[in-house]
């Protein structure tokens, strides 16, 4: 297994304390820890998920080990950030183990973590937070905001509403 | 800096106004609890981030398609706006404001896309808008050439942009706290030899609402008056301040995001709140009625305007070819 990361249609802030990714194919944020970042920027492609670890261990990661790198590409796959979902070879560590591995991870502050961010509200960036989803949850005379506002996810529609119900149209 | 409590309860205003970016910095800056209580701000922080990059794509390319019909657009508020706040998460991106010559308008349009159909989200200009008082020959010489995504893109002066600002806050009601930061940024990053004379060049009633606006970020925001000269340091009118204030403590949709008034009359209850959702703030009422800042009641003022706007829309449903009954 040599996981890639992926490169096109991506755009990467990187701030003091974390990294930021957008996807442009589906409009979806993404924030990377520094040890998941790391991970990511070492999937070439070429280096196997022991290479990724020594490498990691050999720039000051002393804890990295190839159960840590699996639970960093389980969370970059499910984003999408790979080129390919990475599936483990062989036995996954049992529950109980992988839990106690979780835990000393978070305890040391190494957790791979990759988390999704999401619109707080349809106002703040105006006309491009508003989604399919966000027009159809609430048939209120503002359509929860997103009246007449485009929708994101759904291109040159924008949020209307015909009777008493809003949708993308 | 606020409490834990106090920051939950800011949360929608700062959302709303845009201002989430710069709130959390605060609260990140102060290391308060109020942080953990507010994660919202984060993500509006990191989201700003993000989309400024988007953006930034999305001008190079617009750019690109503009040039290659030979129209060059002139880059003025959103990006421009942003460009001296220390870090890009604390303001957020919204459409792109080109602005382009009368008779290139259509021809930009084209290549574009319809309004609705452009994804680039590009907000097109026929002339120089606000500016439109002054020289056009004089705005082209103090364009600043910007390198944006690895393009070169022209935009506002120092002068023009903030004058642009400021008449664009005001023609909106300062509906949004967030321009009044962007008026407040632009002040203080000013270059030094900014021309104080030619931002007061102009129909002087426009000068005048340039300096409220200024006096605005002066004493609501604590900008800082450091080689301001004393000509600008206008008095308030003393119903403008308080103006704003109520505006930014409540939310409200801005114009284009609301119910058409149509369909709100079919619906009872919906009457009342369309028309409280469309009655002029003291500050939009007197610069789409044209009226002076001086410190005459505004009531006149909000009454014309509201007239004035009936009267449009009224003129505009009849106009209007008619459906089948009972059709919307």
């Amino acid at each position: 297994m040599k996981p890639a990361a992926r490169k096109d249609h991506l755009v990467v802030r990187d701030l003091p304390e974390e990294t930021l990714v957008y996807d442009l194919e589906n409009d979806r944020a993404h924030c990377l820890s520094p040890v998941a970042a790391r991970v990511w920027r070492l999937c070439d492609g070429k280096r196997t998920v022991r290479e990724i670890a020594e490498r990691l261990r050999a720039t000051g990661q002393a804890d990295a080990d190839e159960d840590m790198i699996w639970v960093a590409l389980e969370r970059l796959g499910k984003s999408r950030l790979l080129l390919e979902r990475p599936v483990r070879p062989g036995r996954s560590p049992n529950l109980a183990r992988r839990r106690v591995m979780m835990h000393g991870l978070r305890a040391a502050g190494l957790l791979p973590f990759v988390i999704s961010i999401v619109a707080p509200t349809a106002s703040e960036a105006q006309s491009i937070s508003c989604t399919q989803a966000k027009c159809a949850s609430n048939n209120s005379v503002t359509c929860s905001g997103c009246l007449n506002a485009r929708c994101s996810d759904a291109v040159g529609k924008r949020c209307t509403r015909a009777g008493n119900e809003c949708n993308c149209r | 800096m606020p409490t834990a409590g106090a920051l939950v309860e800011l949360l929608p205003l700062a959302l709303h106004s845009g201002a989430a970016g710069l709130v959390w910095q605060r609260a990140r800056i102060s290391g308060t609890e109020a942080v953990r209580a507010a994660q919202s701000l984060q993500d509006a922080f990191r989201l700003n981030t993000l989309r400024a990059g988007v953006q930034e794509g999305n001008i190079k390319r617009a750019v690109e398609l503009l040039r290659s019909a030979g129209v060059e657009p002139v880059l003025g508020k959103g990006w421009l706006a942003a460009k001296p706040y220390p870090a890009p998460g604390l303001r957020p991106s919204g459409d792109i404001d080109f602005y382009v010559q009368p008779g290139e308008y259509a021809r930009a349009r084209e290549v574009l896309g319809p309004p609705d159909d452009d994804a680039l989200l590009v907000d097109l200009h026929s002339g120089f808008s606000d500016l439109d008082d002054r020289s056009p020959a004089e705005i082209h010489r103090r364009l600043v050439s910007l390198e944006i995504g690895g393009a070169r893109v022209l935009g506002f002066g120092a002068e023009d942009h903030l004058r642009l600002l400021s008449l664009h806050l005001l023609r909106h009601g300062v509906r949004r706290a967030l321009w009044l930061c962007d008026v407040a940024a632009a002040l203080e990053a000013r270059p030094q030899d900014f021309d104080w004379d030619y931002l007061g060049s102009g129909d002087p009633r426009r000068t005048r609402q340039t300096a409220c606006v200024l006096g605005l970020a002066f004493e609501l925001l604590g900008s800082s008056r450091a080689g301001v000269p004393a000509a600008w340091a206008a008095t308030l009118p003393r119903w403008l301040g308080p103006a704003v204030l109520e505006e930014w403590g409540r939310i409200r949709e801005p114009h284009g995001r609301r119910e058409p008034v149509s369909a709100s009359l079919l619906l009872r209850s919906g009457v009342i709140e369309a028309l409280r959702a469309r009655w002029p703030n003291a500050i939009e009422a007197t610069t789409s009625v044209r009226g002076p800042f001086n410190e005459l009641p505004r009531l006149p003022f909000q009454v014309g305007d509201a007239l004035r706007r009936s009267w449009r829309f009224a003129r505009n449903s009849m106009a209007r070819p008619r459906g089948p009954r009972g059709s919307i």
